[in-house]
């Protein structure tokens, strides 16, 4: 009878421990899983170019100076729709401004203003048509540090070419308050007023000069900071072989 | 005879067959039990398997069916993707082109402004000769020969200045 009861205790234990290995059945299938996607055309739109161009090339611009008796051509870069900056050595002495994109489309400057403190000019376009805008860099790009120039070297094709900056000076031709910037990019007459570009495709400066050596000349960004941001440095300038090249009495353009 | 009565004792052999029965009740009743959780489990686990069965069965169909539109789906991607090459090349071309045409509409519409400094120069030249000639026709009595030569000297070397730079501008046009 013992043997029976510990018998039965240890049939119903085991029952109960098999109960406990046994196998569930399958938990029922997930209707409503939406995989998520791995790459994404959207997420990567801004990457996307609408037209074959980079937003470095949509938003240089070719600037023709119709001046007193001489074309001359530089380049300049879309601030905002209807702003953009270049040199002020390529605006000087001039009776109309005209721009024109890269694909382009031609834009006649209303406004023009330019400063003592940096070869730098603000010009303003009647059209606000311009649609991609240099974003400027927080910070002036450290020695050694990779950089792009776009422009129009010659007032030919838009062109890239890259080099490294040097290091700091001072402003060998006296255009500038304080110091430029050297860099091994190489440009020619007609690629002032270039924007230059780090490795995140902002703006880190301003092509103005070439040395002797084959060097560039840049603004750094600081200076054009400075620049945006006080607007009484920025004078008026008039359109016309009458007038004189720089007036003081007129309305500073932001 | 009543001795033997009394003297009489039952068989033992009642009880010995009641303790007998019990151990075949017993493992009966435990083999009962045991069939019937046996067939229990073993109808959990039929039910268990058909469910995994049923399950897998689903699961391959829809791999299958998945298998498929992967496949599909690499067939139009490798497609599109020559396509996309294709296109890029075909882009490539355009921007190129594109740049082409900017550059020279650029360089078309320096030539416009210079030549219309050129030609506004050259009303300027033609006035002053006008100008020049006209004076001296109406005031000859002021003019000597030398300083109407030096008059008509300055003009003309201004002239030929912007026969030069034409010539210059076409020549450089190519």
């Amino acid at each position: 009878m013992r043997f029976t009861r510990i018998a039965a205790a240890a049939a119903s234990t085991m029952l109960l421990a098999a109960c406990g290995v046994l196998p569930d059945g399958p938990s029922p299938m997930p209707s409503d899983w939406v995989p998520t996607p791995t790459v994404s055309p959207a997420a990567r739109a801004d990457a996307i170019s609408p037209d074959g161009f980079s937003r470095a090339q949509r938003m240089t611009l070719r600037v023709r100076n119709i001046g007193c008796g001489f074309i001359a051509t530089g380049t300049g870069f879309a601030y905002d729709d209807s702003t953009l900056i270049t040199n002020r050595h390529v605006i000087e002495d001039s009776r109309s401004i005209e721009v024109s994109t890269y694909d382009g489309t031609n834009l006649t400057a209303t406004a023009v203003s330019s400063t003592t403190v940096a070869d730098i000019a603000i010009i303003r376009t009647e059209e606000s048509v311009l649609r991609s805008f240099a974003a400027l860099a927080q910070e002036d790009p450290e020695e050694g540090s990779v950089i792009t120039v776009i422009g129009y070297p010659g007032g030919g094709e838009l062109t890239t070419v890259t080099g490294v900056v040097l290091g700091s000076t001072a402003d060998p031709l006296d255009s500038a308050v304080g110091k430029v910037l050297v860099t091994s990019a190489e440009v020619e007459p007609g690629s002032s007023g270039s924007p230059v570009l780090n490795e995140s495709g902002a703006v880190v400066g301003v092509v103005y000069a070439k040395t002797d050596d084959g060097n560039s000349l840049i603004i750094p960004v600081s200076t054009l900071r400075t620049l945006l941001a006080e607007t009484s440095l920025l004078v008026p300038e008039a359109l016309s072989c009458d007038a004189p090249s720089q007036t003081t009495n007129g309305t500073s353009i932001p | 005879m009543i001795d033997d009565l009394q003297d009489f004792t039952p068989p033992p052999s009642a009880p010995r067959r009641t303790r007998g029965r019990a151990p075949w009740i017993i493992a009966v009743s435990l083999l009962g039990v045991a069939l019937l959780a046996t067939t229990t489990l073993a109808s959990y686990l039929w039910l268990v398997s058909s469910q995994w069965t049923s399950q897998n069965d689903e699961l391959r169909a829809e791999a299958t069916e998945l298998g498929s539109e992967l496949g599909l789906a690499q067939s139009q991607v490798a497609t599109l993707e020559e396509q996309v090459t294709t296109l890029d090349g075909q882009l490539d071309a355009t921007t190129e082109r594109l740049s082409d045409l900017a550059n020279e509409e650029a360089h078309a519409g320096d030539d416009v402004e210079y030549l219309s400094d050129l030609i506004e120069a050259y009303e300027s030249c033609i006035a002053n000769y006008d100008e020049t000639l006209s004076d001296a026709l109406r005031n000859g009595y002021t003019y000597s020969n030398s300083n109407a030569r030096s008059v008509q000297n300055d003009v003309a070397d201004y002239c030929d200045s912007l026969s030069e730079a034409f010539d210059e501008f076409v020549a450089d046009a190519g």
